[in-house]
């Protein structure tokens, strides 16, 4: 009877083993994600208001600058807030938190590009249109001509203010590398907007 | 202000939008407590079922048990000697746990567990921390992550049965041979997620949280297979 107790008790251990490990498997970061899951629903929205207050407008404008519709645009800056809330990283600074959603955004921007067919509106430019700001229409056009690698330097250095090495950090790339394509950047939106160019030239 | 910071100023944040991100996020949020909870309820069930089935095993007619010496799993009481398997065994208690024994590298973590694994020696995202470990000495795993929440996790089981952990359902299955094994890459529209092969003896899964394309998680492979 012993013996027979030893077997049935082995195998309902290793029974309920499978079954532990079927659930604990699927999640290969279950970890983290009590991160987002622990915070209660009201703490979390408000999270996202304070984030969105500070950030929005910029990460918005970040991801327009890369997929030029505002639907698109909107999916990346949600789909950043769902990083920051899955990651929960610990920011040093408000600086430090500004530049991760950045960088996330930017990534989220170009895999979007590359793999996902974008949506064939631009909505900055049919406002611009309607309220005939002409030079605004050209030089938009003109930006969005460039290749993506050139146009979010551009971005992140006019619109955002970062130094080239600043920008370099963020994109993971070398000082030397972000100052090369804002340099072919700016040689090309110059020979495109000739009189309408107006992109300073301070490294 | 240059022409492009006026240009920007047309975009803006707005309200509709604002209350659309929370909802859409809350939303997301409530799906996945529900299939947390559904997964925790499901397993307790099914402990329950079988840890009822099991009394009711005991509880039956007693049939006549006379101890066999040949099961690898039976203590030989009159020896006194505790054997592999045996629900006595303090050590072998432990063995129904889920302990995580880390390792240093990957030479150790190959070692220790009787599978060949190597490095990945350039992930498509920079590497923040990386750990080695074998899980309830059912699979080695080496986690990779990136500092935006990214990771690749590489598995090894002990047997062919799989245990990459991912069930999701792929649109994309491709078969491919690399150095002679036969490789599923697992994705959607031309992106994969996570490959799967056997190899002597042993199941072999690298898991991408980000995807890759096939030139790349045919490299990460064969990172992997050494």
């Amino acid at each position: 009877m012993e013996i027979a107790y030893r077997n049935y008790a082995q195998t309902v251990f290793e029974m309920l083993r499978q079954i532990c490990l079927a659930v604990y498997l699927p999640a290969a970061k279950p970890f983290k994600r009590m991160h987002s899951s622990a915070r209660s629903q009201t703490a979390q929205e408000q999270h996202l208001r304070e984030v969105m207050d500070r950030h929005g407008n910029r990460i918005l404008r970040l991801a327009y600058s890369y997929v030029h519709n505002m639907q698109d645009a909107e999916e990346i800056l949600q789909d950043t807030l769902i990083k920051l809330l899955d990651s929960a990283p610990d920011f040093e600074s408000d600086e430090h938190e500004k530049a991760w959603l950045i960088r996330v955004a930017a990534n989220l921007s170009k895999n979007r590009i590359e793999y996902n067919k974008l949506r064939d509106t631009d909505e900055l430019n049919d406002e611009l249109v309607a309220e005939q700001r002409e030079d605004l229409t050209f030089v938009w056009e003109a930006v969005k001509e460039l290749p993506d690698n050139y146009r979010e330097v551009i971005h992140l250095f006019y619109e955002e203010g970062y130094q080239t090495d600043e920008i370099a950090k963020i994109l993971g790339e070398t000082g030397a590398n972000i100052r090369t394509r804002l340099k072919r950047a700016r040689t090309k939106l110059k020979e495109i907007l000739k009189e309408e160019y107006d992109f300073g030239e301070q490294v | 202000m240059s022409k492009y910071n006026e240009i920007m100023e047309h975009i803006e944040l707005n309200d509709e939008m604002r209350e659309r991100i929370i909802g859409n996020i809350g939303a997301r949020q409530k799906r996945r407590r529900i299939n947390s909870a559904v997964k925790i309820i499901s397993a307790a069930a099914a402990c329950l079922v079988i840890a009822v089935g099991a009394v009711a095993l005991l509880n039956r007619d007693k049939p006549p048990q006379t101890p066999d010496d040949s099961s690898p799993n039976v203590a030989k009481k009159d020896e006194g000697v505790i054997v592999a398997g045996s629900v006595d065994s303090e050590d072998d208690q432990t063995q129904y746990g889920f302990e995580v024994q880390e390792y240093g590298g990957v030479q150790e973590l190959s070692d220790a567990f009787g599978a060949e694994l190597h490095d990945i020696t350039d992930l498509p995202f920079e590497v923040a921390e990386q750990s080695y470990s074998v899980m309830s000495g059912d699979f080695a795993e080496i986690n990779y992550n990136g500092a935006n929440g990214e990771y690749c996790c590489i598995r090894a089981g002990k047997d062919t049965e799989d245990i990459s952990g991912d069930y999701n359902e792929y649109g994309t299955v491709k078969e491919k041979d690399i150095d002679g094994t036969a490789v599923t890459f697992k994705g959607n529209d031309k992106r994969y997620y996570l490959a799967v092969w056997i190899k002597d003896g042993h199941f072999y899964s690298v898991s991408l949280s980000e995807g890759t394309d096939e030139q790349k998680m045919t490299e990460l492979v064969h990172d992997v297979m050494g």
